[in-house]
């Protein structure tokens, strides 16, 4: 069994979205601690690995280790309908194959109920990368320099270097910068073992930094 | 995202998938991304 309560919808919500942009239909596996998803886009180009532990709800009910598999742009839709003072209980029903959605809010009541889907076959491997820099940096800094560089073009080059961190990006209309050096108050830390860039499709970025 | 967390680590090597690690109040959330070769 499993079944969770949370009395502020918007967190979970943004979570569930978070995960929205890159999974059609995801796997969750749940155990005594944590909820967990680890699953890929379908043309296997953008990964998402996601865990939240039982302390985030207000309640938290598990027995044994469940799977739940979802479509959850559609679960999504479910929860945007769930509003701010109200409070959710959500149930997996293993016996009708469905996921339970339920609000309170005073005497009223409302339920959703989506189904269950099979469980995905994929097997989705942990990535195994060494890494050679890193950059931490405030997320809306981040999300800038990815608007920035949607104007002029539809891929977006990050380089890390000994002193500062690149987002750029070149095309026909023009090109946009964006450069912070390592004592920038928006470059949290910057760790270099060896200068590293790489070029991405802007259109996944965007969608994981959110519009 | 954006509403979920205010710090983002993105880890590089060149040409190699990259992975960003947006840091919540409770939680992990890990993106990996291939890149884009010969672009």
């Amino acid at each position: 069994m499993f079944e969770v309560e949370i009395s502020r919808i918007d967190p979970f919500r943004n979570l569930v979205k978070a995960l929205s942009v890159i999974v059609e239909e995801g796997t969750f596996n749940m155990d005594e601690a944590q909820v967990k998803l680890l699953a890929m886009d379908p043309s296997h180009v953008a990964m998402v690995d996601f865990e939240l532990p039982r302390e985030f709800f207000d309640r938290y009910e598990c027995g044994g280790e469940p799977r739940l598999t979802i479509n959850i742009g559609e679960f999504l839709k479910f929860l945007d309908r769930v509003d701010r003072d109200e409070q959710v209980a959500i149930r997996l029903d293993e016996e009708q194959a469905r996921l339970v959605i339920h609000c309170r809010r005073g005497g009223h009541t409302r339920r959703f109920m989506m189904p269950v889907l099979e469980p995905l076959d994929e097997e989705v491997p942990q990535p195994k990368i060494f890494f050679k820099s890193s950059a931490r940096i405030l997320t809306q800094s981040l999300r800038r320099a990815i608007r920035d560089a949607l104007l002029v073009s539809e891929h977006v080059r990050l380089e890390v270097g000994a002193e500062d961190f690149k987002i750029s990006a070149t095309g026909d209309m023009g090109s946009a910068l964006s450069e912070w050096r390592r004592d920038s108050d928006e470059l949290l830390d910057l760790k270099v073992e060896e200068a590293s860039s790489a070029t991405f499709t802007l259109s996944y970025l965007n969608d994981i930094v959110g519009r | 995202m954006s509403a979920s967390s205010e710090v983002a680590t993105l880890e590089l090597s060149t040409d190699m998938p990259i992975k960003m690690d947006f840091e919540l109040p409770q939680g992990r959330l890990i993106y990996y991304l291939a890149p884009c070769i010969g672009v």
